[in-house]
């Protein structure tokens, strides 16, 4: 199963960014967690991680472009057995 | 079940918002006695963790019923442990004894000879006088060495204490008779022995500055943290015997680093922290607290920040006394004595003390009448007795849930007799006549004659008695000598410079700050294979000011006991994540905290034989000025890292204003000898610095560490010049010419930090505006500059006949000539320190004066190092050395749209 993965939420007060570095490639096997692209904005530079583990089918953003929260990112075809993520993995479990 | 107030059948209370007093009196001893009979029935019955209990409720009881009392922060003012819990002595107390008495006098002979051979040089005798027994009983007992990877015990001597550190060290022969009579003359033949503890001037030996009181105890609650963060990051394994301990003085906690961050420790678990406090009651000047009491003081401070509180205040003498005393009075009496009081009866004989102390009740006089009037006078102090101190320091630990502070009260000057026991002016006291002499050795039974006692001889005990037997085989069986530094090698391997081309690749047209740009060079080393893991990013609450916010996720936020809760972002991917195997250490508000979370971190090489990278980054206005003893201490220590001063430069932190705005920090720089200081304006340039810098501490290892200005204005950065690589780690490089013919006018322009560009600007000024040439060089670092000048200078100074050394500004601006303008955005006084090896005339603007609250624009202008201002001083230098019209200045002011009217930035 394909899914569009978009960029989450950031953070407060942070609404989109400039993407900086395409950390993976089409045709690329990725682990959940890994890093897909690198954004800048006003002034940090944060690394999405993919929410799951899969196979890149497309990318949609390239070098230079503007990326908001809820435009797709890339595309991802979950591994056998992974179960597709809604956004970023969630925090461990409180004890 | 709890009932509220107005539910109670009971009469409400008088509302009060005051505190009712406790000790109005007794009106009714009958009901008195009868609680008290009913608590005793309970300890007697079921124990005293059931009574505890009990009086816990009832606490809680009269609180919602709105009874108001004082907070019961203090315990009454007796040993925390009584008599029958102590456990037995292990050791030879008799042989410990005669050990405690000759290093006793050794170091008091070590200090009386240093004053004697070099008048005013100083020294201290009451202050291990009174702490002797505290360390012998340690140094017997607990203080574990250092043994192959076990880091052993980390103590924070107190500083003043030394001699009696060295006496110690002499008898087991790792100091020489040459050194010990060297004392405080480090620079006599045959070496001698710093005043305090300092391991840049031993460092085989000392691992920890103290005598800036208050860091001492501040540092060791960071260090004791530092050890879990190694721990629980898996960096090293849990040598859960390992402890810190931190020796101190009552008076030194005045110093608010001293109790600054008690409650960190407390909060943090720290079961690994004992904090001893030579409680002698008394300051240099006079008594700690004349009108108060100092440990109940304590005890209410420690106790209300969650610490384990061992209270050591009197000796087995007092022990039959305090059981006869079954209502309570001799307890009373010890409880309403003021310190000053105390004090007094250390001076006076014992006939003084049962007058106005025992005599204070009919009932105490009596308690004291089998007493001698001797007897009375040689009534210990806790701190005084090795079955109370060897208790206190077994409690601390076994103490599994938070750090421990001993309280323990003895006497300063013990032994001194007239010469100073218990006296104002003890803590001076460094000279002792014959008889003085005699007495001391009397008292402690050494054996030296009446011919010899004048001398102040030292003494020894031959290698095979007994005494040098048991004292070899007790620090044999806690695993060696103390105190002890190693310098073990703990190589790293440096990062590939082909990993990190990026950073040397410029912005490719994008405007971003060097701190964006240094967050990211940073991000890539904690992802590196060989020194990742070492990283210790550090920031005192100020991660999402330097766009550190990623980090969280990433690298999470250490925490011992992980994440207890769900955090309010934790649907965002920068939430704020919390780990026990976290990376970045998010010390709060406290940069003294920080920096000694940083020293831990730097010093890790030495106490742990692991070099880890710390990355302290803050708010440049509140390190070197804030902070500065600290960093200080960081040298002393050969502690090695980064420490990143942000949102750094007069003009360059917009907004903020004169207490944020950093023109200061670099010439404070300038004075710390191992501190590397940086003012870079350019990513790559950062990027050089920060990889080098790794390669020389880590690698080299070469105990220095570094200061780098980070700013966050965002301009574009351009791509690593080729061949500026050296001139960037040495200080300067030639960045761009404008040769405009032999015919036209030629200056040296010195830009650094964000100004390098306003230096750039001034260049396109004066080729555009004015004809005139000119070389920019970007000083990356002026204190670099100016100690290879002083050094060459130096060199020459005594080696006239030889071929004389070229310093290394001299050599970049060879066969130039002035003028040289510099500018900067700190005090003038940084670029000006390089003046002698500039060719020519020299000019220096800065960012001298207050600053306010601005844009960068207004603010360069105001403080007159925009371009506009460079280019103005460039012709002026020019026109000094007719090499442009004088005539023309007056038009080119006002060319270049400068007010001559406008006051001097320093003066408002």
């Amino acid at each position: 199963m394909t899914t569009e993965f978009k960029l989450p939420e950031l953070g407060e007060n942070i609404h989109s960014g400039d993407v900086v570095k395409v950390l993976v490639r089409e045709g690329q096997q990725i682990a959940a967690g890994q890093g897909l692209v690198e954004l800048e904005t006003d002034k940090a530079v944060i690394e999405i991680p993919s929410p799951q583990a899969g196979k890149v089918v497309k990318l949609h953003v390239q070098k230079g472009d503007t990326v908001k929260v809820g435009q797709p990112l890339v595309s991802i075809e979950a591994a056998a057995g992974a179960k597709p993520a809604a956004s970023a993995p969630p925090p461990q479990k409180p004890a | 079940m709890d009932h509220h107030p107005q539910s109670d059948s009971a009469p409400a209370p008088t509302p009060t918002n005051g505190l009712q007093p406790a000790c109005a009196g007794d009106h009714d001893p009958q009901e008195t006695t009868e609680w008290l009979e009913a608590l005793e029935s309970v300890i007697q019955r079921e124990g005293g963790q059931r009574a505890a209990f009990l009086l816990e409720r009832l606490k809680e009881k009269a609180f919602r019923s709105g009874v108001r009392f004082a907070s019961s922060a203090t315990t009454p003012y007796i040993n925390t442990i009584p008599a029958a819990a102590e456990p037995p002595y292990p050791g030879d107390r008799e042989i410990e004894r005669r050990l405690k008495s000759i290093i006793r006098w050794n170091a008091m002979a070590t200090v009386v000879r240093a004053n004697r051979e070099s008048p005013g040089i100083g020294g201290h005798i009451s202050s291990f006088a009174s702490a002797a027994t505290l360390y012998e009983v340690a140094f017997n007992h607990f203080l574990h060495g250092k043994t192959g990877s076990y880091p052993g015990d980390q103590v924070y001597f107190q500083g003043h204490v030394a001699p009696g550190i060295y006496a110690r060290a002499w008898l087991l022969d790792r100091i020489s008779e040459q050194q010990l009579l060297n004392f405080r003359r480090e620079l006599q033949p045959g070496g001698g022995l710093s005043s305090y503890p300092h391991p840049w001037l031993m460092p085989d030996f000392w691992e920890f500055p103290t005598v800036s009181m208050g860091l001492g105890p501040l540092m060791a609650i960071y260090q004791a943290r530092f050890n879990h963060y190694l721990v629980d990051r898996g960096l090293k394994a849990d040598a859960a015997d390992s402890r810190v301990w931190a020796f101190l003085g009552d008076g030194e906690c005045d110093e608010p680093e001293t109790l600054g961050a008690i409650t960190l420790a407390a909060r943090e678990k720290l079961n690994n922290l004992i904090f001893v406090i030579n409680c002698n009651l008394q300051r240099l000047d006079g008594p700690v607290r004349g009108n108060g009491k100092i440990i109940q003081e304590l005890e209410g401070a420690f106790r209300g920040a969650g610490w384990n509180v061992i209270k050591v205040i009197w000796g087995s003498d007092w022990d039959p006394l305090l059981e006869q005393d079954q209502d309570g009075l001799l307890v009373r009496r010890m409880n309403e004595l003021v310190d000053g009081q105390e004090q007094k009866y250390i001076a006076m004989p014992g006939s003084y003390v049962r007058e106005h102390f025992f005599g204070a009740d009919p009932r105490l006089l009596e308690m004291a009448a089998h007493l001698s009037d001797e007897q009375v006078s040689r009534l210990r102090r806790g701190g005084h007795d090795p079955v109370k101190v060897y208790a206190a320091f077994k409690a601390a630990v076994e103490s599994t849930d938070a750090p421990t502070v001993i309280l323990a009260k003895t006497i300063k000057g013990y032994g001194l007799g007239e010469a100073g026991e218990g006296r104002n002016i003890t803590h001076q006291q460094k000279k002792l006549n014959e008889d003085e002499l005699r007495e001391f050795r009397d008292r402690f039974g050494i054996p030296i004659s009446d011919e010899e006692i004048g001398k102040a001889p030292l003494y020894r005990p031959p290698q095979d008695s007994p005494e040098m037997q048991y004292l070899r085989q007790r620090r044999e069986a806690l695993g060696g000598v103390l105190p002890s530094r190693r310098s073990p090698s703990a190589k790293l391997s440096p990062p590939k410079w082909e990993d990190y081309a990026e950073f040397f690749a410029g912005s490719e047209g994008r405007e971003v700050s060097t701190t964006m740009a240094f967050v990211r060079l940073l991000s890539r080393l904690m992802r590196d294979d060989s020194v990742g893991k070492y990283v210790v990013p550090i920031v005192p609450d100020e991660s999402r000011t330097f766009g550190m916010e990623a980090f969280f996720r990433q690298f999470g936020i250490y925490s011992h006991v992980g994440q207890l809760y769900e955090p309010v972002d934790s649907d965002t991917v920068l939430y704020y994540r919390e780990a026990t195997d976290g990376q970045i250490l998010e010390e709060g508000i406290t940069e003294a905290g920080s920096m000694s979370s940083f020293i831990a971190a730097g010093t890790a090489h030495s106490s742990h034989g692991i070099n880890m990278i710390p990355f302290f980054i803050y708010y440049s206005m509140f390190g070197l000025q804030r902070i500065g003893d600290l960093i200080w201490a960081a040298g002393d220590m050969r502690c090695r890292g980064f420490l990143m001063g942000g949102t750094a430069g007069r003009t360059t932190l917009a907004g903020e204003g004169l207490q944020h705005q950093d023109g200061n920090s670099h010439l404070f720089a300038l004075a710390y000898p191992n501190l590397l200081a940086y003012d870079p304006c350019y990513a790559y340039e950062t990027s050089v610095i920060v990889l080098d810098g790794i390669r020389r501490m880590y690698y080299e290892e070469e105990d220095i560490f570094y200061y780098i200005t980070l700013m966050n204005e965002n301009y574009e950065m351009p791509i690593l010049p080729l061949g500026s690589t050296e001139g960037i780690c040495r200080g300067m490089y030639k960045l761009s010419t404008r040769d405009l013919g032999p015919k036209k006018p030629k200056v040296q322009l010195l830009g650094s930090g964000a100004i390098l560009r306003e230096s750039l600007r001034a260049q396109e000024i004066l080729e555009s505006q004015f004809g005139v040439g000119s070389n920019v060089y970007s000083v990356t670092s002026y204190k670099a500059l100016l100690y290879d000048g002083r050094d060459c200078q130096r060199w020459n100074r005594l080696h006239p006949q030889e071929k004389p050394r070229t310093a290394y500004a001299q050599q970049v601006m060879q066969g130039e000539t002035g003028p040289v303008v510099a500018a900067c955005d700190y005090v003038t006084s940084v670029p000006l320190s390089i003046s002698p090896w500039v060719p020519g005339p020299y000019v220096a603007l800065g960012t001298d004066g207050f600053g306010r609250s601005e844009a960068r624009k207004e603010l360069r202008r105001f403080f007159e190092v925009d371009a506009e201002n460079i280019a103005l001083a460039a012709l002026c230098e020019l026109a000094a050395q007719d090499k442009y019209p004088k005539s023309k200045l007056a038009s080119a002011i006002q060319k270049l749209g400068l007010d001559p009217d406008k006051p001097n930035p320093v003066t408002v």
